[in-house]
């Protein structure tokens, strides 16, 4: 199985106020075709800014670094702009969090299509178009297209935003929390229809999300974020069956008891790590229940636990 | 609005107790003819007796007879000549300074942090600061007296002669333009730096529209929306600015006419054209809520 | 938000220029061998010299020692006026944000009113009935100014009326005076001292006008607004004297508009750093 993205030592450092924030760390994580990378962490933990270095739409004022910033036969690092724009939309895509403020305020929806189609030089967009509505369950396309984004519920947006980043047919997708700002029903439905979609499409998909039943409805492999780091990364079956890093542990267990509806939730003690100030050692140490002397005092590498899967923790590093 | 705003100028004016009468007739007029002019004028009812007869004859476009300035003119027949003097600089000045702060502004915003930016932006501030009715005077200096190019006093009216009025109208027009220019220039390149953060900006992005679509379609598309907002508001700026600038140039505008109904404190005639000063900023903020509508689907109803 | 506005280059511009103005007016003041009102028939209309660095007037006074005084009278002008404006208008504003109601609406219109009312001609119609000079000028200043401070005050009062802070102390049985004074005034003062600082520059502009065209403060009170109308009279044969004056009205606004910048970048740090 080839790899559609590679990415290894991929490092993003904002400037922000004259401060800077070390968000992304040491990310190392490869994308094969049709697959599904559910990329796991809590708010704050690089998960969207990761995503965002991907389609080399970092913020501007940054410092971004890697060993390995590769999709398909394209070095993105060197890449010039307009490469990477035309690399952009069609061979790599991104959804994102807020499908209504994705949208510009001003126009219809109807010219969201037509400019989306006109770039990849489809003239006849409105049959198009219905086909592309369709395969997301729109049906009354001529409604939808003339109607502003304002006009247009969350969900109904949403599906829209897929369908015209499905239109170009990229390699890999990059879908930030697509259904986080959608209440419970709309989120399954969405839910539902990525999941079709994983099928009908050849697209590989990076799934970024906070909520771990979410990642294992869908995605073949998993990669847990903290503090900007990867900490786990491995198919998500054994992932859930056997969790190694404590993060994990703790990440699955409180979405386990979620689903159980216990009465107490457990939770896990302390809080992210200013980015600020980032510890030398492990960054989960101060909230982990195995923290070692050691923790602390060495910069931790990632550990290849078994041929499919990584970790990085001292517990499993080589003795 | 309009009979509220009129009623307080008419309050505000007759509250003073300038007598109407002493200052038509003179210090040595007669009590008896000063009491035959306060009965024809009504000057004896109470105020909102007064108010009524007068807010009356406006609506029927009739502020009255100026009662000092010589020949004999009545307030409308003075607002009626004048009038388009100053709606012609006005909208003259307007779409100056909109041309140079929608350029200044893109620019600055686009380069945001480089030298055009650091030069736009200074620019701007340094416009704002300087006095418009000064900068006529400046630009008399340089442009007539200095260079010869435009003239340094007098106006030809835009109903006579359009082109002759373009030019003449050219440096008080500036005068009134550079400090506006400024205001909108800042205002334009915030509300752009603004509108670079939005989601949407983010996410053309990613679908790969080219820079210049993004910055035409997304960005500026949308911050002309606050940007015209903000036109409606600096109105009575410009129109204030109006007032002094048609003093320095001579322009028989309705500045010109207020100013010299307060020297002869003709009380009818500030009244009025304050009241069509006050329609003119209420209209210029009802077409930018126009042009706002038009630009904005969703304050569209 | 001291700190930013120390380190801001805009505020420490700004405050260059006022502290060198405010130093410069002293130090005239103090050793210029010239009274505002010396009269020197000998030298009328002097251009620019080492003996008068800005020239002479028509009444060969000194203009450059006219200026620093002048300098002086127009500031207090605009001062006492913006103070005045400020204070009224805050307190409508912020009535009116935190009751609402028919008081509100009521109130607003009128202030929505006053803010149509192009500046100078406010200005103008209030002079009619105070009658011309210092005073009413700053009268003049404030009533241009309320409308901006009200409706600034009561934006932000509507803003922080639904904050938790002030449903907080609501609940903890806190007096609505009290809950303006304490919690709403601290909570918004920081944009009505940006407005302020805006204001100043443009009430010497206002006074500087009005005074221009004779209808402000009269001389022989030196206002930087009387020593222009003064100029523009023998403008031809002496054009530093208006020139320079208002080159040093420009230089002072210059000076508060910086200042306010600072203080408004300071306040809203969202606006200092951006991304493309």
């Amino acid at each position: 199985m080839s790899a559609v993205l590679e990415v290894s030592g991929l490092n993003l450092v904002l400037d922000a106020n004259a401060r800077r924030l070390h968000v992304v760390r040491d990310v190392t994580l490869d994308l094969r075709q049709a697959e599904v990378l559910g990329l796991i962490g809590e708010s704050g933990s690089g998960k969207t800014m990761t995503g965002l270095s991907l389609l080399r739409l970092e913020p501007e004022q940054s410092d971004i670094t890697a060993t390995t910033l590769r999709l398909g036969e394209t070095d993105l690092l060197v890449a010039s702009q307009s490469a990477l724009r035309a690399l952009r939309g069609s061979k790599i895509a991104m959804i994102f969090q807020d499908p209504v403020g994705a949208f510009n305020p001003a126009k219809r929806i109807g010219w969201h299509a037509r400019q989306v189609l006109r770039q990849r030089n489809i003239t006849a967009w409105r049959d198009k178009t219905h086909d592309l509505l369709a395969e997301v369950d729109i049906t009354d396309t001529d409604r939808v297209l003339d109607a502003y984004p304002h006009q247009l519920s969350g969900g109904m947006l949403q599906r829209v935003l897929i369908a015209l980043v499905l239109a170009a047919e990229p390699q890999v997708i990059i879908a930030d929390e697509p259904t986080t700002n959608l209440d419970n029903i709309v989120e399954r439905q969405i839910l539902r229809l990525f999941r079709r979609l994983k099928h009908s499409h050849g697209a590989a998909f990076i799934f970024i999300t906070h909520d771990m039943t979410v990642a294992a409805a869908l995605s073949d492999r998993i990669a847990v974020m903290y503090a900007g780091e990867i900490v786990e990364i491995g198919p998500t079956r054994d992932i859930f069956d056997v969790p190694k890093h404590p993060y994990t542990i703790a990440l699955i267990r409180t979405a386990q008891a979620l689903q159980a509806r216990a009465g107490r939730l457990p939770e896990i003690a302390g809080e992210l790590p200013s980015l600020a100030r980032h510890p030398t050692g492990c960054a989960f140490a101060s909230r982990c229940p195995h923290r070692m002397a050691a923790c602390d005092t060495t910069r931790i590498a990632m550990t290849q636990t078994d041929p499919q899967r990584q970790v990085r923790c001292l517990l499993h590093a080589p003795a | 609005m309009l009979a509220v705003g009129s009623l307080l100028i008419f309050l505000l004016l007759h509250a003073g107790g300038g007598d109407a009468a002493l200052a038509a007739l003179g210090e040595q007029a007669s009590p008896a003819a000063i009491e035959a002019f306060r009965a024809e004028h009504h000057l004896n009812d109470p105020l909102m007796v007064q108010y009524w007869h007068w807010a009356d004859a406006a609506l029927h476009g009739d502020f009255g007879q100026s009662i000092s300035l010589a020949g004999g003119f009545s307030t409308a027949q003075l607002i009626r000549h004048s009038l388009p003097n100053t709606i012609f600089i006005g909208i003259y000045a307007l779409i100056l300074a909109v041309a140079v702060s929608l350029v200044a502004g893109s620019i600055a915003a686009a380069r945001q942090g480089r030298i055009e930016d650091v030069l736009a932006t200074c620019g701007a501030i340094v416009t704002i600061s300087m006095p418009d009715f000064w900068l006529g005077y400046v630009l008399v200096l340089i442009f007539s007296l200095g260079l010869g190019w435009f003239p340094a006093y007098g106006f030809v009216s835009p109903t006579t002669s359009l082109t002759g009025a373009i030019h003449a109208g050219f440096l008080p027009a500036v005068a009134i333009a550079v400090p506006m220019a400024g205001i909108f220039a800042r205002m334009l390149r915030t509300t752009l730096l603004e509108t670079f953060r939005q989601a949407y900006v983010v996410s053309a992005h990613a679908m790969g529209f080219g820079r210049m679509f993004v910055f035409w379609h997304y960005v500026f598309r949308n911050a002309l929306i606050p940007y015209v907002t903000s036109i409606g508001l600096q109105a009575r700026y410009l129109l204030g600015g109006v007032v002094v600038v048609e003093r320095v140039f001579g322009i028989p505008g309705i500045g010109s006419v207020i100013v010299d109904g307060a020297f002869a404190r003709d009380y009818g005639v500030v009244q009025g054209c304050a009241v069509v000063f006050l329609v003119i900023v209420i209209a210029v903020n009802f077409v930018m809520d126009l042009v706002c509508a038009l630009l904005d689907p969703r304050r569209a109803g | 938000m001291w700190r930013t506005f120390r380190s801001s280059r805009v505020a420490q511009v700004g405050s260059a220029i006022m502290v060198f103005t405010i130093l410069a007016i002293v130090l005239i003041r103090l050793f210029s061998p010239y009274q505002p009102n010396d009269k020197d028939y000998e030298a009328i209309l002097q251009a620019p010299s080492l003996q008068h660095l800005f020239g002479t007037d028509s009444y060969g006074e000194d203009v450059l020692t006219r200026v620093a005084y002048g300098a002086e009278v127009s500031l207090l002008i605009s001062f006492s006026g913006l103070i005045l404006g400020g204070l009224i208008g805050t307190v409508i504003g912020t009535i009116c944000g935190f009751w609402g109601g028919v008081v509100d609406s009521v109130a607003m219109r009128f202030i929505d009113l006053l803010y149509s009312f192009p500046t100078y001609v406010l200005a103008l119609c209030l002079m009619l009935l105070l009658g011309y000079g210092a005073s009413s000028v700053s009268l003049a200043i404030a009533l241009v100014y309320v409308p901006n401070f009200a409706r600034l005050a009561r934006s932000m009062t509507t803003a922080t009326r639904s904050a938790n802070y002030i449903i907080a102390a609501r609940l903890m049985g806190q007096s609505s005076p009290r809950i303006l004074l304490r919690e709403v005034l601290p909570n918004i003062a920081a944009p009505l001292m940006v407005q302020f600082s805006a204001g100043l520059g443009f009430g010497i502009v206002l006074e500087a006008g009005l005074s221009f065209i004779g209808l402000g403060v009269q001389p022989p009170t030196p206002s930087l607004g009387v020593m222009m109308a003064d100029g523009k009279d023998y403008f031809e044969k002496g054009p530093w004297v208006l020139s320079l004056t208002g080159l040093s009205v420009a230089w002072i606004i210059l000076g508060l508009n910086l200042l306010g910048d600072g203080l408004r970048d300071a306040m809203d740090p969202r606006l200092r750093r951006r991304r493309s």
